[in-house]
């Protein structure tokens, strides 16, 4: 009987699975962020919710977990590629650390946030309209590193993650 | 059809470079202030958009996931609308305007995750139509950031 389970455990595609288990990590850390109000779009009764301080460090696992699956293993089960377990688990992490809040958070740190996210994607999409018509004119890059979603939320994390903190670091100083 | 592709991917970049004051060159976000286009630039917007709209269906190609003219000519004419100043542009406004385009992100942060983590079943599913899916979720993401914009100013000019 244990073979027999140990067997099918074997056989079993352990992609879906993983998929299904990104999906309701995604669905669920929305709705835990954005609280939705059932049939209201007004923002003024919308009040975004942080994930407590501790979890930046689990943010930092799954970072330094990306960086190892990248470069210590060379075959991974459940990923095809080793780019998306390393883009999956890079993005993961920085959407731990971004969504936590800070050690002394105050009202200035909202107003400060929501800025420094609408800076950051004017720039990501400034960055994509430089970064496509120049691969446009290579014809034959389709498999391109560039046109991953996983680099897209990575460029505007970091973008982000930038400006955060040396908005913070500059307002200290004053 | 090549020079209008010009003129668009040209107007693009002064739309968005000019939201940065060239003087300062900071990267200290309270110090930065956007510079939204005039209140009248909506209706280029709105003349833009219905312009594409018109031209995609005297074409017979009203199909996004064919036509990229119809979904980057959208994108090119809601994104004019969405960096345009009201006809009374207060604080309030402004403040709306940046929570508005935080929620919106944030929705696109969680599409973008939800979309990508497809690729684990089936790999090069998106890379190879990925310019198709990037400006669908930008559609996506300002159409989201004008509909809460504009249901909050309505519903704050109606309490008043």
């Amino acid at each position: 009987m244990f073979v027999l389970l140990k067997s099918k455990f074997y056989k079993m595609n352990i992609q879906l699975p993983v998929f299904i288990g990104y999906v309701i990590l995604y669905i669920s850390f929305g709705l835990y962020v954005l609280r939705p109000i059932p049939n209201s779009y007004d923002l003024l009764e919308i009040k975004i919710r942080f994930l407590p301080s501790y979890m930046k460090w689990i943010g930092l696992i799954f970072i330094v977990g990306g960086f190892i699956a990248a470069f210590c293993f060379n075959e991974l089960e459940g990923f095809i590629r080793k780019r998306e377990a390393f883009f999956y688990n890079l993005n993961t992490g920085l959407l731990f650390f971004v969504f936590s809040k800070e050690r002394n958070e105050d009202e200035l740190f909202l107003h400060l946030r929501m800025k420094s996210l609408v800076v950051s994607f004017i720039n990501t999409i400034i960055t994509v309209g430089i970064l496509y018509p120049l691969t446009f004119l290579n014809n034959e890059a389709t498999d391109n590193w560039i046109f991953d979603f996983g680099f897209f939320l990575l460029m505007l994390l970091t973008y982000y993650l930038f400006y955060f903190y040396y908005s913070k670091y500059r307002s200290k100083k004053e | 059809m090549a020079i209008v592709g010009t003129i668009v991917i040209i107007s693009y970049f002064i739309i968005l470079l000019r939201l940065f004051p060239a003087g300062k060159r900071t990267f200290d976000v309270f110090k930065l202030n956007p510079v939204l286009l005039p209140y009248w630039w909506k209706f280029v917007g709105i003349g833009w958009l219905l312009f594409v709209f018109i031209y995609s269906i005297a074409r017979g190609n009203f199909n996004p996931s064919t036509n990229t003219f119809m979904l980057s000519g959208m994108y090119f004419g809601l994104l004019q609308i969405a960096f345009s100043k009201e006809k009374n542009e207060d604080e309030f406004a402004v403040q709306i305007r940046i929570k508005a385009m935080y929620v919106s992100i944030i929705s696109l942060f969680f599409l973008t995750g939800i979309y990508s983590s497809f690729e684990v079943i089936e790999p090069n599913s998106f890379s190879e139509k990925s310019f198709i899916w990037f400006m669908m979720l930008f559609n996506a993401t300002l159409i989201v950031y004008l509909s809460y914009f504009y249901v909050t100013m309505c519903t704050s000019s109606n309490k008043k």
